[in-house]
């Protein structure tokens, strides 16, 4: 029973996908019933998934498809740590998405692909090789391609377009890289500290452009500077679809790419070996301070998230690129910790256009006053945000600080240093509007935020500010990625 | 080869079951047609003869044409009369070759394509047989009656006609190309070349398509020119899978793909593509069938398209054809962007859908489809199964 | 006494702050605001002091102690915390904005007493900048323009602060191995770690180049949160220095000489701008800084002769001690000297005379003992600082007298505010009477001062001449003054407000395609000011602290003589 739990895991919103799909637009009930109760099962079988895995279990599925090709399932450490993340936040979401889309059209299609969304981000999560995790990526930039242009509109098709045509673009990529990877080295499995071997010695040139093909094509999900163009066009989509593709689904997947890439796939020694992770961190480093530039001369909400997104998913990918234990711990935990802290914005943002139709910074003014919760919830979330301890973000800034300079690269402090600066630059400017400025006079038309749109954000937040301050305890993000850094470095 | 035929004579069976409910409501002098066709295929398939395809290729030829006549109308008949005499050109060419071959070689089994490859006559022989199926096949450079056939058939016909009857040529071209061995390797990059050039120059028709069933009909001759590519730079090696595993992933998807535009011209009334998000109307099954065979003939994973591009690839990679791999590529990108010109306009919501917009019924046609598409797209994680058969095939 | 557990010292307010959260609980918060203050003083009182307490899952591992000077910071500081909190009850009744006030005031208090009691780097800065972030609410509270701008500056100067500070202690745990805070004074840590340690702290002490939005914040805020932030967040900025400066090793002389030329710098202008203020928190304000310029000029000495460090420390803490009480005295006076006209006002302003004549160090005063400790420890320095003292000691004694009693007159002149409820006065009572009676409260070294001469009284007679003069040129001469606004340079920029940022413009219609060239020209939006000015301001930190620390690389070898 138990070999077959990352099955159940994915299942449980692979299966119900085509039945959510194949539902009449007005079956409220039922689909409600079956996306809550399926994202409450992945929780519990998550939960019990990670007991297991911290108890030492091992657990792996594989069905052989063609000579040399196998669809594989494990559930290692790392997978856990992003499982556990998509699964909880995909139960918010959902949540959110419920009350949010009380009204919409098109429901069950958006039901449905969300739960594909979210089965393909569980299948990369746990995928046991290089050809698994391609074929969920894949997945994953279908599944959301009609979350994307949800709304229909002229605006949210070219998003979509541009959404499809980048991020085709880097599967393509994707896909040669693996294919040549493999044609060099056969099947490809994860395994700590890679798997090439001798390879990189017999082939450096083209395991170097094997490299750069496999980091272009996650790279472009994880929105690295140069391939970052669809993330804020994306933003048309409606609200949790925004906070799925920021905290858990699409971004995420570009840099839990890039740490298999790195991690299981060269290994860090290989990867230092043959000088490629100063180029990567450089390339982070440029994508942190370039979001955060751009994110400042943003007026819509949104998109000055979504600009702040790119900034901070590029915190892991640096946290990975330096070849340095602390530096490991401190991405990985952020990909936990920017995960929750973006959902919180995300959810919070939806819920000032839900209810008030605020969309733009300049329209925030006397927010504070209006909508609290929200409100508390956005600023834990900006403030975690620019790092301000004892929230999340400080955790992980505290761990890659020290990290750069365990790898013997001061300038990550100075880059640190710089971008919690922006960071504060173009959030603090919202919090001071939203607190401290009178709501102009004009009434503005209000919506009442139901317990479904509330919840959410509020929860999200307490899981920030948790993440902070108990980042010591055993099972906090932390804990958890000092266990699997210590098997990656040890 | 005996094993891989069954494994078409499955698809064909599989694709007939779902004729079958479809053309219920169908005019009668269908049934003769198709049951021609198939018997045509499967004596096309199990023989091992050069003058017995050539044969096959006559009774599928009338049967194809009477097929893309159906439709009566005056479009129609005229592109078929315009394969009428293609086909002919073709299995004139073919007969000639045929002719050739057997004064070079003396006999005409298809063992004997090593052989004729030694004789200068023989090689003229190979060039004419194979020049004929290029015309059979729809092969660029010589397509021009295709997508005008393809498009004016009825749905069920193009379906038949693209996902199979074209398969028939490429498939002698595979048998030839598996008996011939090093010996007709001209012959093979001619054929590479011009898939090459019939993937981009389909993909670039069906990129300015107007109507659904013109690109759909662009997208076949593409395809073709993929698997056209495959066969040319499999040469010996494996890589002759890859091609088959493509020329099956075609048949399913794109039999698929004409039922669900023949269902979605149904609904609509017309197959413009720019009329696909009216506001009427929400998009049904057919249009998902569509959406999921346009992935599959992509070659997004996990369909069979993609585990065919996958081998395919990794072959070129390892021989370092790296021209090759290019190409692939581009063809790849190309038919992502002329599916998605239709599959975004079938994702129509919000403004554009009036609050009253029904959704079409579920008919028989939208079940053939969704089965055929899912049979594309289970093909892919199944394809160990294919492999498998495959290599009894060769042994 | 009754024992109270450490841990108790910062969650006191902070349960105050959770109560807030709901609705029906925030009168009651109202009327417990001074008792939040009141275990932090009854551990700082406590005759064993109270244990220190580990709690392992907090943050990294938290650890919390009373140590040495600490345990002085944190008498006064509740106690000034307690009084500020009485007082912004009573002001702040009938403000319809003070729930938010309330919240920032509670966030404000458990940073302070929290990072007095810290014994670990993540929990000492968590602390520090709940502390900075909190007293930004506190600044902004009253909304007005000029709030705004000082909010401004404020955050500005607060977040390059902390993030200078951020680095400083993440470079020196790094180097020195440890997370703890005391480690952070050792030789292990670079000197970049300290310069940047440094500046984090000095932009929170008021330092003089880093010292603009100090009068700036002083004279926005509210009084009672003025009377704190300078009586007791300053203070968080030298026990900070005093903390992480490497008073025990061998002497630094480069830093030693760039903290004095900061706090000679601070001494020579406070009295001078200061004077020039016509808003009597303003006037305040500038004497703080030239109050912590003194304090920093202590340092600068104990940094170029660390053998005085022993005597000096007392004496800065009893310093410390002093100026909290004798300026929050100040500070609660401004609104008491408000609610009154006539008799009662004259009243206030003899009472609030005498934390000004403290402040100023007259003999006798407690501001005398203190600047007598420290002129004693001082002079037991190595040679060539005593001269300096004399000077410094004399510009401080005139510069304050100055300051005091323009601060003394400007709130005389003063308008009586409605709405100011009587009552508000009782704070500013306690407050005076802890700057006189205070120091023998708060548990520090008793240091018995010397017997003033007639020489000590020099500069207050040398500080009646410009009185005199001022006073006879705008009775007789019919000059009129204009006052200056505070903040010097950055007040300028106040001057001419930037105007405001254009709505926000329909995006576009292109969208950025990085891979393609734009297509077109895209609407830029002029970052909010408070960005530029972050902006500008941390490049100015940048460079400050570029001249200020010595030209130190990271890989610097453990020889500690190379400070020499």
């Amino acid at each position: 029973m138990t070999e077959l739990l990352p099955l159940a895991i994915l299942m449980t919103s692979l299966g119900i996908a085509p039945l959510i799909l194949a539902m009449p637009d007005h079956w409220r009930a039922p689909r409600t019933a079956i996306n809550l109760g399926a994202a409450a099962l992945k929780v519990a079988l998550v939960a019990w998934l990670s007991v297991a895995v911290a108890g030492g279990a091992e657990f792996a599925v594989s069905v052989a498809i063609a000579p040399g090709l196998s669809l594989a399932l494990q559930a290692d450490a790392l997978a856990v740590l992003f499982l556990a993340l998509s699964a909880m936040l995909w139960l918010l979401t959902t949540l959110y998405a419920v009350g949010y889309l009380e009204t919409g059209t098109d429901r069950s299609r958006f039901f449905g692909f969300f739960s594909l969304c979210v089965a393909s981000t569980v299948g990369i999560a746990m995928a046991a090789n290089l050809f698994t995790f391609l074929v969920f990526f894949e997945l994953l930039t279908l599944a959301t391609w009609p979350l994307v242009v949800h709304r229909g509109t002229a605006e949210a098709h070219r998003a979509g377009r541009i959404y499809l045509a980048y991020t085709l673009g880097g599967g393509l990529a994707l896909t040669l890289g693996t294919v040549w990877l493999h044609a060099l080295a056969g099947e490809v499995p994860f395994m700590p500290r890679g798997v090439l071997g001798d390879l990189p010695q017999a082939e450096p040139w083209a395991l170097t452009a094997i490299f750069v093909l496999l980091i272009a094509g996650v790279g472009v999900k994880a929105a690295l500077v140069p391939l970052h163009g669809w993330l804020p066009i994306s933003m048309v989509a409606p609200a949790p679809v925004s906070a799925l593709l920021h905290a858990v689904a699409v971004v995420k997947a570009g840099a839990f790419g890039i740490m298999r890439i790195v991690y299981d796939v060269y290994g860090v020694e290989t990867v230092q070996a043959m000088g490629l992770a100063g180029p990567l961190a450089g390339l982070a480093a440029l994508t942190i301070l370039w979001g955060s530039l751009r994110a400042l001369t943003q007026d819509d909400l949104k998109k000055r998230l979504a600009y702040s997104t790119v900034s901070q998913v590029s915190y892991i990918t640096l946290g990975v690129a330096l070849i340095s234990p602390l530096a490991a711990v401190g991405g990985l935990a952020h990909l936990v910790h920017q995960g929750i802290m973006k959902i919180t914005l995300f959810l919070a943002a939806g819920n000032f256009a839900e209810g008030q139709g605020v969309k733009t910074v300049s329209g925030m003014d006397g927010m504070g006053r209006s909508m609290p919760g929200a409100r508390i919830a956005f600023t834990i979330g900006a403030l975690g945000m620019i790092g301000v301890p004892p929230l999340a973000g400080f955790v992980s800034k505290w761990y890659l600080g020290a990290g750069g300079l365990d790898a013997g690269a001061p300038a990550v402090v100075a880059l640190l240093a710089g971008s919690s600066l922006l960071n504060a630059a173009y959030f603090l400017p919202i919090l001071y509007r939203a607190w401290f400025r009178d709501p102009p006079p004009a009434p503005k038309p209000e919506r009442r935020i139901g317990w479904m749109l509330a919840l959410p954000p509020a929860a999200t937040a307490a899981l920030v500010v948790v993440a902070g301050v108990l980042a010591n305890a055993p099972f906090s993000p932390l804990g958890w990625t000092r266990f699997i850094v210590s098997l990656e470095y040890l | 080869m005996i094993a891989m035929t069954a494994m078409v004579g499955l698809g064909v069976a599989l694709y007939a079951s779902g004729r079958g409910r479809d053309r219920a409501r169908g005019r009668a002098d269908f049934w003769p047609l198709w049951l021609m066709t198939l018997g045509a295929l499967n004596a096309l398939f199990l023989s091992n003869d050069l003058f017995n395809v050539y044969v096959a290729f006559e009774i599928l030829g009338l049967a194809a044409v009477g097929l893309t006549a159906l439709a009566r109308s005056l479009a129609a008949i005229r592109a078929a009369f315009d394969y009428l005499v293609a086909g002919l050109t073709g299995s004139l060419l073919l007969l000639l070759g045929v002719a050739l071959a057997y004064a070079a070689a003396g006999r005409v089994d298809l063992d004997a394509v090593a052989e004729l490859a030694q004789t200068a006559q023989g090689r003229v022989a190979l060039r004419l047989i194979l020049s004929g199926l290029a015309v059979k096949a729809a092969l660029f450079p010589l397509h021009f009656w295709m997508p005008a056939a393809h498009s004016s058939a009825a749905p069920a016909a193009s379906a038949l006609l693209s996902a199979l009857v074209v398969k028939a040529a490429l498939y002698v071209a595979l048998r030839m190309s598996l008996e011939g061995g090093v010996a007709v390797d001209p012959l093979r990059a001619a054929l590479a070349v011009a898939g090459s050039g019939a993937m981009l120059w389909g993909a670039w028709n069906a990129l300015r398509a107007e109507r659904l069933k013109l690109l759909v009909a662009h997208s076949t001759v593409a395809q073709v020119g993929l698997i056209a590519l495959a066969l040319g730079v499999a040469g010996t090696g494996p890589l002759w899978q890859a091609a088959a595993l493509l020329m099956l992933s075609h048949a399913l998807a794109k039999a698929a793909m004409f039922l669900a535009v023949g269902r979605i011209a149904e609904e609509l009334g017309h197959d413009r593509i720019s009329g696909l998000n009216r506001e009427e109307l929400r998009p049904g099954a057919a249009e998902f069938a569509f959406a999921i065979a346009a992935i599959s003939l992509v070659g997004l994973p996990p369909t069979a398209g993609f585990i065919g591009k996958w081998v395919l690839l990794e072959g070129l990679i390892e021989d370092g054809a790296w021209h090759w791999v290019g190409l692939v590529l581009a063809g790849t990108a190309l038919s992502a962007a002329y599916l998605a010109r239709v599959v975004a306009r079938c994702l129509r919501g919000g403004p554009h859908v009036a609050p009253g917009a029904r959704r079409p019924a579920w008919r028989a046609g939208d079940v053939a489809a969704l089965g055929l598409a899912t049979a594309a797209l289970l093909l892919g994680l199944a394809s160990a199964l294919p492999f498998a058969l495959l290599e009894v095939g060769i042994a | 006494m009754i024992a109270v557990p450490l841990w108790l010292v910062p969650a006191a307010p902070l349960i105050l702050f959770a109560a807030t959260l709901l609705p029906g609980l925030r009168p009651a918060t109202w009327a417990m605001l001074p008792v939040a203050a009141l275990p932090a003083l009854l551990a700082a009182l406590a005759d064993p002091v109270p244990a220190p307490v580990r709690l392992d899952w907090l943050l990294f591992g938290a650890e919390f102690a009373l140590t040495g000077i600490a345990r002085t910071f944190l008498a006064f500081t509740a106690l000034l915390w307690a009084l500020s909190g009485w007082q912004a009850a009573r002001l702040l009744a009938a403000d319809p904005a003070r729930d938010r006030f309330l919240v920032c005031f509670l966030l404000a208090m458990t940073g302070n007493f929290g990072l007095l009691v810290a014994q670990d780097i993540a929990a000492f800065y968590t602390f520090f900048a709940m502390m900075s972030l909190a007293a930004w609410g506190l600044v902004l509270h009253g909304g007005g323009a000029s709030q705004r701008f000082a909010g401004r500056i404020y955050i500005a100067f607060a977040v390059a602060g902390e993030i200078a500070l951020f680095a400083g202690l993440a470079i020196g745990a790094f180097r020195a191995g440890e997370a703890r805070l005391a480690a952070m004074g050792s030789p292990e840590v670079p000197a970049v770690a300290t310069a940047l340690m440094a500046a984090g702290f000095l932009v929170k002490l008021g330092a003089v180049p880093l010292h603009h939005w100090l009068p700036l914040a002083h004279a926005a805020a509210p009084a009672p949160a003025s009377a704190v932030l300078s009586g007791a967040m300053l203070k968080a900025g030298l026990f900070g220095l005093m903390t992480v400066l490497p008073f025990g090793g061998a002497p630094w002389p480069a830093a030693a000489a760039a903290l004095a030329a900061m706090a000679l710098a601070g001494l020579v202008l406070a009295p001078v701008i200061g004077a020039a203020q016509g808003d009597a928190k303003a006037v305040l304000a500038y004497s703080s800084v030239g109050q912590m310029s003194l304090m920093a000029l202590g340092l600068a000495a104990a940094l170029a002769a660390p053998g005085i460090w022993p005597l000096i420390a007392p004496a800065l803490v009893l310093l410390a001690a002093h100026h909290a009480f004798a300026k929050a005295a100040l500070f609660l006076g401004v609104p008491a000297v408000w609610a009154f006209t006539g008799g009662p006002r004259i009243a206030v302003l003899v009472v609030l005379s005498l934390p000004a004549l403290a402040l100023a160090g007259l003999p006798w005063t407690s501001g005398w003992v203190a600047k007598d400790a420290l002129k004693t420890a001082l002079g037991s320095a190595a040679t060539g600082w005593t001269t300096w003292l004399g000077a410094a000691l004399f510009a401080v004694s005139l510069g304050t007298t100055l300051l005091m009693v323009r601060a003394l007159w400007l709130l005389a002149k003063s308008v009586k505010k409605p709405g100011v409820p009587q009552d508000v006065v009782f704070p500013m009572l306690g407050a005076t009477a802890l700057s006189l009676l205070g120091l023998s409260i708060v548990p520090v070294d008793p240091h018995v001062a010397k017997a003033a001469t007639t020489v000590d009284l020099a500069p207050y007679a040398a500080a009646l001449v410009p009185v005199l003069i001022g006073i006879a040129l705008t009775r007789r001469g019919g000059l009129q003054f204009a006052p200056m606004p505070p903040g010097e340079l950055i007040a300028l920029l106040h001057v001419s407000p930037l105007p405001r940022s254009a709505p926000a413009a329909p995006p576009s219609p292109r969208k950025p395609r990085s891979l393609a060239p734009r297509r077109s020209a895209r609407g830029f939006f002029r970052p909010d000011h408070g960005s530029l000015a972050i902006l500008g301001i941390s490049a100015g930190l940048a460079l400050v602290m570029a001249v200020t620390s010595p030209p130190a690389s990271l890989a610097r070898p453990p020889d500690i003589t190379e400070r020499e």
